[in-house]
């Protein structure tokens, strides 16, 4: 396998209704990972500008890459749209 | 002189005999008959209340047919279905795909029993019910059969389970268990105790109520027939239910829970739809919600005490969950409805407000939804779906295979689980409870999601619904009115 090659994560956005798949690249950000995620809910969730992505309780810092922030394939990550 | 019925009856219905030359677990070896193995002197009291023979059986069901026949005859034509709403016709499309090739799969289910079920007076009713089974695939075949040429979509009623579109799979993951794998005791507990006696059998009832409201003969005369079917033969499964309870209460425990479950989900999307959905306002006599408390709950947990068995370890998220789980689920269809086989429409401010009072604890969450939606529609104009359609693939249960839309939009419920070096998610804790006990069952069976990874099927969504799902521009679900909707005033500066 490629060592960026995109991985596929489960997205949850908080008021949504259903569990999304986006794929996203180890190299990517967390917000770039929350920018892909808020778009994939658009159609139901409005977008928010600010919003926060968390992997079980622990809130994942923007600025990390999605390796870094330690996200395996088939993940379960939570958007929360909001206020930070 | 003329035998009277009493003297012959369990001569044609419950006749057993002593084996001379072969051992009865050989006749009825356990992994065909299914656990607790008991000598047949145990399953002699065996017995159910309708006690019909074949000729009884032939005469009623004869009957039976005409009546169906002279009412497709007066009011089945493509006239008589061009006056319903169009939503209505997407229930029935909805019920018409999901059940007749079900039907059939229980046909097997039934034969199974018939020759491996442990007493005569079981194997009877079993033979009977596989008539019936095969009946009421028969029946929605050729009475929506004459519909195809009038509307594509009503070519799902044969097409749909020979597909690999999601609700096929899901409803293949489902009944090939309940319907074709099942051991003869199985069955009778998870089909017709849980299954029939529990949900469809009454739902047929109401559907049937629901179809008179709206004006449907055909629709009501169909499913009043199977009703009274499902009744007789769905006695077989309190009659083995008893059984088992004497001998292995936890084993009987075990499979009420786990096929309530998986019957719930199932349940949930297609009657869930049609109650709260596709059945035109002005005809809904309740909620789903309130159909489920009054002839589902009531009347199953009083079965349950009647048996000595508890209710379902996940009773309380059950519950919850009849405020919730058809809701999300219908705004996921409803925004993938490319999707699915039928059209779907767009709650109207009316009915919205209908659901709102229906649903006072879970609405608030579906509101924002189907407000955004509707803003979508405003900005697009009518005619143009993809503005209020999802394009990123969803994630599906890896075991009741269908969208990951359990707990509520709060908080969806889905869980990770690792498992033989390969990753699960489960729409619910009680989902992955049930793949927890029976993994050699479920494991090596692949998500619409695993089949995308591993290259069977495109990831791209108009691939994958017309090239995977086997649905095409004149098949595949639109909105029911196209976004033509009088309370939808466009909004200034449209997004045309």
């Amino acid at each position: 396998m490629k060592e960026d090659a995109p991985i596929p994560v489960y997205g949850f956005v908080r008021g949504d209704t259903l569990g999304l798949l986006v794929l996203v690249r180890p190299s990517d950000s967390i917000a770039t990972l929350t920018s892909t995620l808020t778009e994939a809910a658009s159609v139901r969730v409005a977008p928010s500008r600010r919003a926060r992505l968390f992997s079980g309780e622990r809130e994942l810092d923007p600025r990390a890459s999605v390796a870094a922030a330690g996200l395996m394939p088939l993940d379960r990550v939570d958007l929360v749209p909001g206020a930070r | 002189m003329l035998l009277k019925r009493h003297e012959w009856l369990d001569l044609a219905r419950k006749l057993d005999w002593q084996y001379s030359y072969v051992a009865e677990r050989d006749v009825f070896p356990e992994a065909m008959s299914g656990r607790p193995w008991l000598e047949h002197a145990e399953w002699s009291d065996w017995d159910e209340p309708y006690r019909t023979s074949y000729a009884e059986y032939v005469a009623t069901q004869h009957e039976k047919e005409a009546a169906v026949h002279a009412v497709r005859d007066a009011v089945g034509r493509v006239a008589d279905f061009e006056r319903h709403d169009r939503a209505w016709l997407s229930a029935l499309k909805l019920h018409a795909a999901t059940l007749p090739l079900a039907e059939f799969a229980a046909v097997v289910g039934n034969l199974r029993a018939a020759r491996f079920g442990r007493d005569g007076a079981w194997r009877t009713m079993a033979t009977l019910g596989a008539l019936d089974e095969l009946r009421h695939t028969q029946i929605p075949l050729t009475v929506l059969h004459d519909l195809v040429a009038w509307d594509p979509q009503f070519d799902w009623t044969h097409r749909l389970f020979h597909t690999n579109e999601w609700v096929a799979i899901a409803a293949r993951h489902f009944a090939d268990e309940l319907l074709l794998l099942s051991n003869p005791v199985e069955f009778a507990v998870a089909t017709h105790f849980v299954f029939e006696t529990g949900f469809t059998n009454l739902q047929f009832v109401a559907l049937s109520a629901v179809a008179h409201a709206v004006g449907d003969r055909m629709f009501e005369k169909m499913v009043q027939s199977i009703q009274t079917d499902e009744a007789r033969h769905a006695q077989i499964g309190g009659a083995v239910v008893k059984k088992v309870c004497e001998h292995d209460r936890a084993y009987a425990q075990y499979l009420v829970d786990k096929w309530f479950w998986r019957s719930w989900h199932f349940f949930a999307v297609v009657t869930g739809f049609a109650m709260d959905y596709l059945t035109p306002l002005t005809h809904r006599k309740s909620s789903f919600r309130e159909f489920m408390q009054e002839w589902v709950l009531e009347q199953f947990e009083r079965t349950l005490r009647d048996y000595g068995l508890e209710r379902p370890w996940y009773w309380d998220e059950f519950e919850r969950s009849l405020g919730y789980y058809h809701h999300q689920v219908y705004a996921s269809a409803y925004s993938y409805r490319a999707t699915v086989w039928f059209d779907l429409p767009l709650p109207s401010p009316a009915e919205r407000a209908w659901l709102a009072e229906k649903y006072p604890e879970s609405w608030a969450d579906f509101a924002p939804i189907w407000e955004r939606v509707s803003d979508r529609w405003r900005a697009s104009g009518p005619g143009i779906e993809w503005y209020t359609h999802g394009v990123t693939p969803v994630g599906f249960c890896s075991l009741c295979q269908l969208v990951l839309s359990a707990g509520t939009p709060r908080k969806n419920s889905a869980c990770v689980r690792d498992h033989g070096g390969r990753r699960y998610i489960f729409c619910s804790a009680p989902c992955a409870w049930i793949f927890e006990h029976e993994p050699e069952r479920y494991a090596a069976h692949h998500t619409v999601v695993d089949r995308i990874l591993a290259g069977e099927a495109p990831a791209n969504l108009i691939a994958l619904v017309r090239d995977y799902f086997g649905l095409d521009e004149a098949t595949w679900g639109k909105d029911s009115s196209r976004g033509r909707y009088p309370w939808l005033a466009p909004a200034v500066g449209s997004a045309k």
